[in-house]
């Protein structure tokens, strides 16, 4: 072991948590990651956690109406990922997995992330679109 | 002869405690804290409980750096294979495993008091900036009004220092969680008895202010006075925060951290932090709030 790393080596925990701390601040900006998740240490500071935010897919009919479809158990963690970390393309993912699904029939699926948040004085809570994406129809899926 | 017997034995722990190796102590601490509150999912777990266990039965294996690194890369991989939903002290764990390893494998007492005491700076340095600048709705109270009508780990609290009672607990709760696409709350209002104001207050600017001050304290040796008494305001954060926030394995991480980085010429800071150990774990399984509203 050179001197260097010796003298380096007991920077590098400390250092890691830097990384991780700026990753946290860049993806909290950019793609509007919960600030309670990712390494940046800001749990319990924000009402915008994973259980704030609300994740619905609707199928769109020829005519533009949307019907909003359940989402089913077993995309739970998807669903999870999602809400917290809403970049375009886990949007994308998502609502291409739920196209495939019988409950989809076919149509292109529409899904939406929002956040709750809530008024300063009445505490009424009201909802702020942080994230949406549209998949085409899949035509493998039964109409 | 019970009570001198009692003495004898109090004070053979705390020479015992004294004598012992920071590093040793420190590495001892966060096997069985790895044993208390395991973590990971089925193909992390039993892997980190089987070397946790190798550690603690045999004194030579917690020693080895190989050790501290497969427990880094577990303890990695748990944030990795849930990321990014994992609790923030998963990371953490990871880079105290990390500083584990490079300790041992440089022999070097230093690097674990400079780690302890770095990472616990940043970890409150952070928690200080996102509540007091970043997060846009702490300050104003909106997240301890929110979090303790919300989460029913909060429920006793709420109902025992909040003056709450169970029916408008539950009326509020309804009203905060209502807001799902067409759900509205018109009509319904969100009542605070007085008590409940004074506790969210209370709440704010305590746990910021308290925060704000270990941040301090571990990070610069100035101003002395608070240098010095950073082991106190941290034993004193884990003895309270804890008794409330649902998080035992980060308090724990706390502790160990403390006490590796600790002053060993000040007696009482051992003991002080094996205490606040003990109340997090006693926090975790008495239901203290609960047994004191029935």
């Amino acid at each position: 072991m050179t001197r260097w790393t010796r003298r380096a080596l007991p920077w590098v925990p400390t250092l890691l948590l830097l990384v991780i701390a700026v990753a946290h601040a860049v993806l909290v900006h950019r793609y509007d990651l919960s600030r309670w998740l990712g390494g940046g240490f800001g749990m319990f500071s924000t009402t915008d956690s994973s259980s704030s935010r609300h994740v619905h897919a609707f199928t769109m009919a020829d005519d533009g109406a949307r019907t909003e479809i359940e989402l089913p158990a077993e995309l739970d963690e998807l669903v999870r990922h999602t809400r917290v970390l809403p970049t375009p393309s886990a949007v994308d993912r998502l609502s291409a997995v739920i196209a495939r699904l019988p409950g989809a029939a076919g149509r292109p699926v529409h899904v939406e992330v929002w956040q709750t948040t809530y008024d300063t004085v009445t505490m009424a809570p009201s909802s702020r679109l942080l994230r949406a994406g549209t998949t085409k129809a899949v035509p493998s899926a039964t109409r | 002869v019970l009570r001198d017997d009692w003495r004898a034995t109090a004070r053979g722990l705390a020479v015992d405690l004294s004598a012992l190796d920071a590093v040793d102590l420190a590495s001892r601490l966060t096997l069985l804290n790895l044993m208390v509150g395991p973590v990971g999912r089925w193909y992390v777990r039993p892997a980190v409980l089987l070397l946790c266990a190798a550690g603690l039965l045999l004194p030579t294996v917690a020693r080895l750096p190989s050790l501290w690194l497969w427990l880094t890369w577990l303890t990695a991989l748990r944030v990795l294979g849930s990321w990014p939903q994992v609790d923030n002290h998963a990371y953490l764990l990871s880079y105290w495993c990390l500083a584990l390893a490079i300790t041992h494998a440089l022999d070097n007492g230093r690097v674990l008091r400079l780690n302890g005491r770095l990472l616990i700076a940043l970890v409150f340095v952070l928690a200080t900036l996102q509540k007091a600048v970043f997060a846009p709705d702490f300050l104003d109270g909106r997240f301890f009004r929110f979090t303790f009508v919300t989460d029913p780990r909060f429920e006793a609290v709420t109902r025992l220092v909040g003056g709450m009672d169970a029916a408008t607990l539950e009326q509020n709760r309804q009203f905060l969680l209502r807001d799902r696409h067409g759900d509205r709350t018109e009509g319904r209002t969100f009542t605070e008895p007085p008590a409940f104001r004074a506790m969210v207050a209370v709440s704010t600017w305590s746990v910021l202010a308290l925060e704000a001050l270990i941040g301090m304290a571990f990070l610069v040796s100035w101003p002395r006075a608070l240098h010095r008494a950073r082991d106190a305001l941290l034993i004193a954060f884990c003895a309270t925060t804890y008794a409330v926030a649902p998080v035992p394995g980060f308090g724990w991480l706390l502790v160990v951290m403390g006490i590796a980085q600790a002053d060993e010429r000040q007696e009482w800071v051992r003991p002080g932090y094996l205490v606040a150990w003990a109340l997090i774990l006693a926090y975790e399984y008495v239901p203290w709030a609960s047994m004191l509203l029935d």
